[in-house]
């Protein structure tokens, strides 16, 4: 059915065949980008970027960006349960975001992706201090650079934005990737990483309260890798952690917030 | 700053109350504005026919053949183009497509909501598209790669990121700045195949004809002319024009809505429009000389 409410190009398009040069081996010491298999990529945070939200922040990691958006507390349109407020979390991928051109219309994945995004967070905002309201958390992925990362900064993200919102929560969620490649845990794998991996792992987990939120496993993999992977990822939470608290502080410090 | 309103005749005169800056802006939007514009300023400090700073960034979205970020105040637009291959219409077997697209998520401000593009959004687009058509922005036919067999589609998507007001000069400029970032790879049609092969890097610039930019001007209780209207104001504006104007200083489209306007006005408009564009483009080239230097 053609879209009458954008302007339309031709129905069906695809991307040209790439000649690609030879792959480099992997090497997880080595990194295409000098990265070791223990480490993230560089983390950019920062709050307050969408003035007429309540609460905002973008982060970018590597070449993966992501703006978050939150409204609320607000008046729900409806509610299911009087005594409990709403958390209704909305994950977008920006039409140019990935390397096929996505959709307007919202697609399985992100719609999979925006119940992630919700249980994650949920255990750890206090909804039954706002009752008969909604929160509305709104992701959107400017540029994608590996599923599972891009997942994990939008949950870290997200938590961001409801801090910057002054929602209260029983502590700021963190979220991060690993894959499974060729025995090895590798942290925050990109797009290309994640061609390689026979696995991936994505975990939720508030740092200070040291427990997980959400957790989800692809892959066949041995349980002790599944282990290591764990602590690699909660490490890793750690990590994002202390950037996220700077962040925050930065943002009181410059009263935009 | 606390505003007296025991003297307006919406409170009864016996009582004495006052209500501080921001609430009297959210129960009197109209009033707000008018007691700043009558004394010549706007509410957020800006002179009556001042534009809002502008800012252009290009190049920062790598999943994009051409992308650009703008920002005129705090309203941010990011433009990103994708270039794919597809099917020529027979009618013009050389031609490619430019589809622009604005979207304004609810992300961008509490008054969009989330489902299908809202009526401003699509009046946007719509008329961004009848820009680049009646302008010839492009050679459709640069964008051939095998005639009656291959051509690219442009699909230009211009998203905001963050909503206060005039979202037309921002969406015409960051299409303008990610158009002229676009690189194309070199490709080939395989006739046997039927398939078309692209080299890794994109490397071929896009031939633009025209630089049309938009410079929007509201008009405040019928007298005052106001440039670059904020999200604050928009709905308080009794009309809006709209005028678009390339490089040489050729005015490629007016559009004009609401009530009546003198000519005089007009005229007025035109003129700081030019200076506006001319402005606007001086930014995207040094974005752009930026973006090739680095």
């Amino acid at each position: 059915m053609a879209d009458r409410k954008r302007v339309v190009g031709p129905e069906k398009s695809v991307l040209p065949l790439v000649e690609s040069g030879p792959q480099q081996p992997f090497n997880p010491d080595r990194r295409k980008d000098g990265r070791s298999g223990d480490r993230i990529r560089p983390l950019f945070l920062k709050t307050g970027i969408i003035k007429q939200a309540d609460g905002s922040a973008y982060i970018e990691t590597g070449r993966l960006k992501v703006a978050c958006g939150v409204y609320g507390p607000r008046q729900s349109a409806r509610n299911k349960l009087p005594t409990q407020g709403t958390l209704n979390c909305d994950f977008k991928f920006s039409a140019f975001s990935s390397a096929k051109r996505r959709a307007y219309a919202k697609d399985n994945h992100e719609r999979e992706c925006s119940l992630i995004v919700y249980q994650a967070l949920a255990p750890a905002v206090r909804l039954d201090l706002i009752p008969k309201s909604t929160v509305d958390v709104y992701i959107q992925i400017l540029e994608s650079d590996g599923n599972a990362a891009c997942l994990a900064a939008a949950i870290t993200c997200a938590a961001m934005a409801l801090a910057d919102a002054g929602i209260e929560m029983t502590d700021a969620v963190a979220a991060s990737s690993a894959g499974y490649i060729g025995g090895n845990v590798v942290l925050d794998p990109d797009g290309d990483e994640e061609t390689l991996q026979n696995g991936s792992l994505m975990v939720s987990y508030m740092p200070s309260l040291n427990e997980v939120t959400h957790m989800m496993q692809i892959g066949e993999v041995t349980t002790n890798l599944t282990v290591k992977g764990m602590e690699a990822c909660v490490d890793a939470c750690s990590q994002i952690r202390t950037v996220m608290q700077q962040a925050l502080a930065a943002s009181l410090a410059d009263g935009n917030s | 700053m606390d505003i007296d309103t025991a003297a307006d005749a919406t409170t009864n005169g016996a009582s004495h109350f006052t209500l501080d800056a921001d609430t009297f802006r959210k129960i009197h939007p109209a009033e707000y504005n008018r007691r700043f514009i009558s004394q010549g300023v706007r509410a957020d400090g800006r002179p009556l026919q001042r534009f809002r700073k502008a800012n252009v960034n290009v190049g920062s979205i790598t999943t994009a053949n051409g992308s650009s970020m703008v920002r005129l105040g705090n309203t941010t637009v990011i433009c990103g183009i994708k270039a794919e291959v597809t099917e020529p219409t027979p009618e013009a077997p050389r031609a490619g497509f430019l589809v622009p697209n604005l979207d304004l998520p609810a992300l961008c401000s509490p008054q969009f909501r989330p489902g299908p593009p809202g009526e401003l959004a699509q009046t946007i687009s719509e008329y961004i598209n009848q820009i680049c058509t009646s302008t010839n922005l492009l050679n459709l036919d640069d964008l051939c790669i095998a005639s009656g067999q291959a051509v690219w589609v442009l699909h230009a998507d211009i998203l905001c990121l963050n909503y206060e007001g005039n979202a037309l000069d921002a969406a015409l400029a960051a299409l303008i700045a990610a158009l002229w970032n676009v690189r194309l790879p070199k490709s080939t049609y395989d006739e046997l195949e039927g398939t078309v092969r692209a080299a890794a890097t994109n490397t071929i610039p896009l031939v633009l004809n025209r630089l049309p930019l938009a410079a929007t001007f509201g008009v405040f209780d019928a007298q005052h002319l106001i440039a670059d209207p904020t999200d604050q104001e928009e709905p308080l504006l009794s009309s809006q024009l709209a005028i678009v104007v390339d490089q040489e200083d050729n005015l490629c489209g007016i559009l004009k809505e609401g009530s009546a306007m003198d000519r005089e006005r007009m005229v007025e408009c035109i003129g700081l429009a030019r200076n506006r564009a001319q402005a606007l483009r001086r930014l995207i080239d040094e974005a752009l000389a930026k973006a090739d230097a680095s």
